[in-house]
């Protein structure tokens, strides 16, 4: 090993910088290719000529440019029969669907938005992400050029005005479906802690939140060996997403956190149950509890529309063992989505006749009867089928009935940019908590701060 | 083989034989030149070009972008603010805060993820069946994608249905929540790293063992000294040179350590490093600070500090280098 010096120095150095550089390149974004519309063209002409579709032969149909429309999304929206259908009556556009995971999806959106490329010609926006999307209107393309406005009086108020820009001139989203409140829990404890389990009855147990906590207390004293419910932040959540105003004075970019007391009353609340030992202590979304849903180590848990399917889906040897109440105190609303479509896309127009489509009230219908996510126009919501469903999952609970009526009573909520990494900053200072890390007082305060910083 | 003209002369020219003759002598002359004096920097242009494509002028640029306000997602609405940003992180906790796990859990991950890779080494070179098939397995896990390995060591380390917690529970001792703490997380983490690098650093060694004379070890072994007295005496002093070259190559690597971090932690998507960052690095924290919260510039400051940093780090490697090759006679 007898190398020169200035060798080792010169090899020691360069190491040291490429692979400092390999990390810098990674802070900065990677734009992807944008789908390169004009390059496939050449084998869409031949599709369409030998593709089974006489009509546009015979109709002497405007000789129709191919077109690919890109759409991203993530978790199950239900859209595939619709594309086959769209496809077959809109010969020249092609739908290409890409599924991501929640993070990942709304992460690389934003990636491509910032880096100017790379994005779908539709994409899906969620709810916890559209305050601080929505803020960059000039990201999107405005809706309203396109006829969007002959579409709210369709949607229940706040799901339109949530996607609405501050102005009220751009509106960036055609909303899909909307995440009522409930109360999913498990029958079979239920009967063992000798408490009601008709929903009915069991919704007569926690007109409040305070009465839930009491019902807790007394489950906790029939000793069933499983917990009152999963996790401290869902508790939480339940309360705060029921709120006309909780991190954002309405209106404006102030933050109240500190100031709002229906805010330190939620959070009171979950301290209580924590310390009366009724939670689960799990974290939301992780493995655990996961897993935690098959085994039935928790007897209810705060149930957005969304969450009947991530229930069927996560444990579907369950089946028959939950039913549905309804959430205590007010009507609320957490998750849902929009489909928006970025300023990037090269066909605007086509990608909002599509987006238009898919959100129409007899497309939510059906993709509520196949999949469970709860359509937010209202013509939907009011149609027969969908007031009447009822899920089998569930003990035919009738969710058509309890999400509906959560839905048309809500008021709502005013989001601001970051009401996302807020709720975030106050969700891990639960968990401190709940973990044993830290007292109520301390961890708020430092809730608090975090909050401010996050919102900065 | 130190100056151009004497690889000219000791390369053939790239023309080829035939087409020499028929050149006129001042065309000759010229190519001669050509030959000697640019082909040899044409030849290592291309690793530049790209150096300075695609590192340094996103290194410089993240310096500019650290010295501005700047959101991300308003491209082009960025304001300079000079070296504002550097004034607030040299007073933020939560920076701090995440030099202080880096630090902690370079030394968790380097010092026995070397010290692992040595002992599996020198097993490794006395084992006489398998030879091949045992020293390519060493290096499996670190080919398995790191997501994998992250969901696998996720499960190990459940709080309710995990292996470990299991295996506590049949000695009597009561679950741990391993995200929740600050030790047992930086621990979990650090054997994630551990697990994944060692049979690398095993390989690397293995390599340099090879290369130390046999009758060392055969007057060793006539003296009686046994295998791991050989180890301390013989193949220790012979592998510091490379010892230091991989403790180098680990240490800077942990400076980034980044994937790790952001898969173990219990909420998915979450950059904060455990609900009171007991783990977050400073790349965790550079990514929540410019990609989730979306303080751009704030993010570049971070990450122009990760590098200075990093240079720090890579010269006291490099001095303490210098100290071992030379005890060890090598300079």
């Amino acid at each position: 090993m007898r190398v020169p010096r200035w060798h080792v120095a010169v090899a020691g150095w360069l190491l040291t910088v490429a692979v400092v550089f390999a990390g810098a390149s990674c802070a900065k974004s990677k734009p992807e290719p944008a789908p390169d519309k004009g390059a496939d063209k050449p084998v869409q002409a031949e599709k369409t000529v030998a593709g089974a579709d006489p009509a546009a032969g015979k109709t002497a149909a405007p000789p129709a440019e191919k077109i690919k429309l890109a759409i991203n999304d993530f978790g199950v929206f239900g859209y595939k029969p619709l594309y086959a259908e769209y496809q077959q009556s809109h010969p020249n556009i092609e739908i290409v669907e890409s599924v991501n995971e929640y993070n990942s999806h709304h992460t690389n959106l934003i990636n491509h938005l910032a880096a100017g490329s790379g994005a779908a010609d539709i994409e899906a926006v969620d709810e916890g992400f559209m305050a601080q999307l929505k803020s960059r209107p000039e990201q999107f393309v405005n809706l309203l050029d396109y006829g969007a406005g002959e579409r709210e009086k369709d949607y229940a108020a706040f799901k339109w005005q949530a996607s609405l820009s501050a102005d009220a001139k751009k509106q960036i989203g055609l909303g899909t479906d909307v995440g009522g409140l409930a109360m999913c829990y498990r029958v079979d404890v239920f009967a063992k802690a000798k408490l009601p389990t008709d929903p009915a009855a069991v919704s007569a147990l926690w007109p409040t939140w305070e009465k839930y906590v009491e019902t807790g207390i007394k489950f906790k004293a029939a000793k069933t060996g499983a917990a009152f419910f999963d996790s401290a932040t869902n508790l939480y959540n339940g309360q705060v997403f029921q709120l006309d105003k909780s991190y954002y004075e309405p209106g404006t970019n102030t933050v109240i956190v500190d100031k709002n007391p229906a805010i330190k009353a939620a959070w009171d609340l979950t301290m209580k149950a924590i310390d009366q030992g009724l939670s689960a202590k799990l974290v939301a979304w992780q493995p655990d509890w996961v897993t935690a849903f098959q085994k039935g180590t928790f007897a209810t848990i705060t149930c957005p529309a969304w969450m009947q399917g991530y229930i069927k889906e996560n444990a579907p040897g369950t089946a028959g063992k939950w039913n549905i109440a309804a959430v205590p105190g007010a009507a609320g609303n957490w998750g849902g989505s929009w489909l928006t479509i970025p300023a990037q896309s090269k066909h605007p127009k086509e990608a909002y006749e599509l987006a238009a489509f898919l959100t129409a009230p007899a497309q939510q219908v059906r993709v509520f009867k196949e999949v469970g996510n709860f359509p937010s126009a209202i013509p939907a919501m009011h149609d027969p089928s969908v007031e009447g469903f009822k899920n089998p999952f569930f003990n035919d609970a009738q969710t058509g009935k309890i999400f509906g009526e959560s839905a048309v009573n809500l008021k709502p909520q005013y989001q601001g940019e970051k009401h996302g990494p807020i709720r975030k900053a106050i969700e891990d200072g639960i968990t401190r908590v709940e973990q044993g890390r830290q007292k109520s007082a301390e961890s708020f305060a430092q809730a608090v701060k975090d909050a401010f910083r996050a919102a900065r | 083989m130190n100056s151009p003209a004497d690889f000219a002369a000791l390369s053939p020219s790239p023309l080829g034989p035939a087409l020499r003759p028929r050149l006129p002598g001042i065309a000759k002359r010229a190519l001669r030149w050509v030959d000697a004096a640019i082909a040899p920097y044409l030849y290592i242009a291309p690793f530049f070009l790209l150096f300075i494509g695609f590192g340094l002028f996103p290194i410089l640029y993240t310096g500019y972008v650290s010295l501005t306000d700047r959101d991300l997602l308003r491209p082009g609405a960025e304001t300079y603010i000079g070296l504002a940003n550097f004034r607030e992180l040299v007073g933020d906790d939560y920076f701090w805060n995440s030099v202080k796990n880096t630090f902690l859990l370079m030394v968790m991950c380097s010092v026995p993820q070397l010290v692992l890779a040595l002992i599996l080494a020198h097993l490794l070179t006395s084992i006489r069946r398998l030879r091949t098939l045992l020293r390519m397995g060493v290096l499996l896990p670190n080919v398995t994608s790191i997501v994998a390995v992250a969901l696998v060591f996720g499960q190990i380390y459940s709080r309710d249905f995990g292996v470990v917690n299991w295996v506590l529970g049949v000695l009597g001792v009561d679950p741990i929540h391993w995200q929740a703490g600050d030790w047992t997380s930086r621990l979990a983490i650090a054997s994630m790293v551990v697990w994944r690098w060692t049979g690398y650093n095993a390989l690397i060694y293995l390599g340099a063992m090879q290369a130390i004379p046999k009758e060392q070890f055969e007057a060793a072994a006539l003296d009686r000294a046994g295998t791991w007295r050989q180890l301390w005496h013989i193949t220790l002093p012979a592998l510091r040179p490379t010892i230091a070259f991989t403790a180098l190559i680990s240490l800077i690597g942990q400076m980034q350590l980044f994937s790790e971090p952001l898969l173990f932690d219990a909420s998915p998507g979450s950059v904060s490093g455990g609900s009171a960052r007991q783990f977050q690095t400073m790349t965790l924290f550079m990514y929540e600070e410019g990609f989730r919260l979306g303080h751009l510039g704030y993010g570049a400051a971070v990450a122009w500090i990760v590098l200075l940093l990093t240079f720090v780090v890579a010269a006291f490697a490099y001095a303490m280098t210098r100290r071992g090759m030379r005890a060890a006679g090598a300079v």
